[in-house]
């Protein structure tokens, strides 16, 4: 081994490698995360396209629908949409989580139980007394402390991530709660007690959130590393009485990012145009699941499929 | 035969074969080709019943006993039968049903008496026609110039008997004819599916509600992460006779007026992560889904009544492609070799294939899976060889 070569390990037990590092890394390597596949990702996978645009989905218009069902994890592409749902869930819950925390002095079962609820309710405002009531058994809520405990070991397995109120208050930034996401939005339909998850308008909005975040995500990660000005403060907004679900500072000012499951985003304009108002967004955006895109009233109507493709169209660029 | 002894084998213990009567034990259908004899025998004669898993000495049933994997056996016979008599039995020609006694199951085949127009059946195998009748408990086959009598009798029956029903079938299939061969002469390798219905309805294409139907397949029943012929990224186009969703020589699909549908897949289209096979769920998920368009449209522009549907399918330029057994997610899928198509480039068949009407509307998917089994059977797969979510007992495509 030479001098300047360097080795790459890599390993899914967030915790436990994390843990490693802070006790004899500090200096001597990096630590990565790596999250699931994007979209171009994916569908380079699927159809072994070097070239990922537009025609490749009006030659494969099920690549979409099937990044919905099985999002980044690419170990199960090949089984049914429901066979994929349930080994997920079984590595997820039984492998990954059991892994990662076995060396804790956490309680597994109730930290599965928080990663279900946590799961199928992507996007939520966490609060961990309402959490321990509704994840509680046997008319037993779990202590807001124990929540808080749970939250920060599953955080710490990286299979969630949360997204802070967007503001520039000190004050309205202490007293708001984080929203949690799962790291990929198939995690949303495999904890979902549904069937066929897709099918159902809620369920459906929120992989439809989650996936957009994921994406948003990578984009802020790809312009920080373009310039140190950057992308930054990726947060959920409230103002004007209403809630946008993503705000972060771009290169050339505030940019909104409102995400709906509907085919048509007409529904969201008035909202979304008064909160860009309020708080002099230079960007206002509506991803929605249809294929219009148009700009009404300076807000812009993105396609998601487009938003996929190319995560910069919510910039303007 | 009476209903008793049509649904309790045990009811003809004792009974003798006849003209109308043969049985077979279960070990018959490892020799499919004997008992689609017995079947043409019938057909050129007039009808009857064979039971298979039916024991006899001496002409006499004396025991039944159970004729295993008997779902898949029916399969099978269905398939032996399709590909081996001509002219193809159609409607309630033939018909396989399971009948289960003390825990036993046989199977019994119902012939009908061939109708005139159509006689006289013959048994085709390895290219050689045979003309069977039933002579009392035996078969017998026919001479040359009975054969040759019965064509002609056939012929004079066909056009004494002609309708404008029989007329619009013909027509309905000599223009999917057309169809399959201008696909074959002209167009690029690939993947055509024709469906026509005779008589013909009238499909208002002109209006947003049959448009939307080639954007969103949940519309017809089909799913929005499968293989088929909706695409949301495509905005269909009105022209002279129909309605068309089309991407530049890789994809087309037609609604014409006459409720007549064409569907064209570019062959790259046709594979999935494995260049040069065939995708399973590709070769299932199209026809099926074409299947389920026809029935919306046929229920909700009055397709009902004295109707048949017919659809024909072939693929093109496609030699040395492969195709893999079993469904993707199987090991014996992923693990094993695919079968290889050498020393043709095309897969086309003899004739579309036809399904009354009524039978059709309860159950499309039946139509579709016949023709993509007729594929896997180009291939040298067996009814038990396709992906798992084709049902073939409940003759369903189950793709979640």
């Amino acid at each position: 081994m030479r001098p300047d070569d360097r080795i790459i390990a890599t390993g899914s037990a967030a915790t436990a490698l994390h843990s490693g590092y802070v006790e004899s890394g500090p200096g001597r390597w990096t630590e990565l995360g790596i999250e699931g596949l994007d979209f171009s990702e994916f569908v380079l996978l699927q159809t072994g396209s070097p070239v990922v645009g537009e025609d490749t989905l009006l030659r494969n218009p099920q690549l979409l629908p099937r990044y919905l069902l099985y999002g980044g994890f690419p170990g199960w592409m090949s089984a049914s949409p429901p066979e994929a749902r349930r080994l997920l869930r079984e590595a997820v819950s039984e492998r990954t989580v059991a892994r990662d925390l076995i060396g804790t002095a956490i309680d597994l079962i109730g930290a599965r139980r928080l990663l279900a609820y946590l799961a199928w309710n992507a996007g939520a405002e966490f609060s961990p007394s309402k959490v321990g009531v509704s994840i509680g058994h046997a008319g037993r809520p779990y202590d807001y402390r124990t929540i808080n405990e749970w939250r920060a070991a599953l955080e710490a397995t990286q299979l969630f991530v949360p997204l802070p109120r967007h503001t520039t208050s000190p004050g309205a930034s202490l007293r708001s709660k984080d929203k949690l996401y799962p790291v990929d939005h198939a995690l949303v339909g495999a904890f979902a007690p549904l069937t066929d998850p897709v099918t159902d308008a809620t369920t459906l909005g929120r992989i439809v959130e989650t996936l957009v975040f994921r994406q948003l995500r990578g984009l802020l990660g790809r312009l920080a590393h373009q310039s140190p000005a950057g992308a930054r403060n990726l947060g959920y907004v409230r103002a004007a009485g209403k809630e946008i679900d993503f705000a972060f500072v771009g290169p050339t000012g505030l940019v909104l990012v409102e995400v709906t499951s509907a085919a048509s985003a007409q529904g969201k304009l008035k909202d979304v145009s008064a909160v860009a108002q309020a708080v002099h967004a230079v960007e206002a955006n509506v991803i929605h699941t249809g294929v219009h895109q148009a700009e009404i009233g300076g807000v812009r109507l993105v396609p998601l499929h487009r938003f996929l493709l190319d995560p910069t169209i919510v910039l303007g660029a | 035969m009476g209903d008793e002894r049509k649904l309790n084998p045990t009811a003809v213990l004792g009974e003798r074969e006849d003209l109308y009567l043969e049985f077979k034990a279960a070990a018959a259908t490892e020799r499919p080709q004997r008992i689609a004899r017995e079947v043409v025998g019938m057909l050129n004669g007039g009808g009857g019943t064979v039971w298979i898993g039916v024991l006899e000495y001496n002409g006499i049933a004396t025991a039944i006993e159970d004729v295993p994997e008997h779902l898949r056996r029916i399969g099978a016979l269905r398939d032996h039968f399709l590909d081996c008599i001509e002219p193809p039995p159609r409607g309630t020609d033939v018909t396989l049903v399971p009948v289960s006694a003390d825990r036993k199951t046989v199977v019994r085949i119902d012939v009908a008496a061939g109708s005139p127009e159509r006689r006289p059946f013959a048994h085709v195998l390895d290219h050689r026609w045979r003309f069977h009748v039933r002579v009392g408990d035996k078969l017998r086959d026919m001479g040359r110039d009975e054969v040759r009598k019965l064509f002609a009798k056939a012929a004079s029956a066909r056009e004494s008997s002609k309708t404008h029903y029989d007329v619009a079938l013909a027509e309905a299939n000599a223009e999917l004819g057309h169809r399959r061969n201008h696909f074959l002469q002209r167009e690029p390798a690939g993947m055509w599916i024709g469906m026509a219905m005779s008589p013909p309805i009238n499909v208002p294409t002109d209006t947003p509600a049959v448009r939307a139907l080639l954007r969103n397949p949940e519309l017809t029943g089909n799913r929005d992460a499968g293989w088929n012929f909706a695409n949301p990224y495509l905005t269909p186009r009105l022209d002279a006779g129909g309605v068309s969703s089309e991407l530049d020589g890789d994809f087309r699909c037609r609604i014409d007026d006459a409720g007549m549908l064409d569907l064209f897949v570019a062959r790259d289209n046709l594979q999935w992560q494995r260049d040069g096979e065939l995708y399973g769920y590709v070769l299932l998920e199209h026809p099926v889904a074409l299947c389920r368009l026809m029935r919306k449209l046929l229920e909700d522009h009055g397709g009902q009544g004295r109707r048949t549907v017919v659809a024909d399918l072939a693929l093109k330029g496609i030699e040395g492609w492969g195709l893999r057994a079993y469904s993707p997610d199987a090991a014996g899928h992923r693990f094993g070799s695919p079968n290889v198509l050498e020393g043709r480039d095309d897969i086309f068949f003899r004739a579309p294939v036809e399904e009354e009407v009524g039978r059709f509307l309860a159950n499309p998917d039946g139509l579709g899976l016949r023709l993509a089994r007729q594929v896997y059977r180009s291939f040298g797969y067996g009814a038990e060889e396709l992906p798992r979510q084709a049902d073939l007992v409940a003759e369903q495509l189950r793709l979640s």
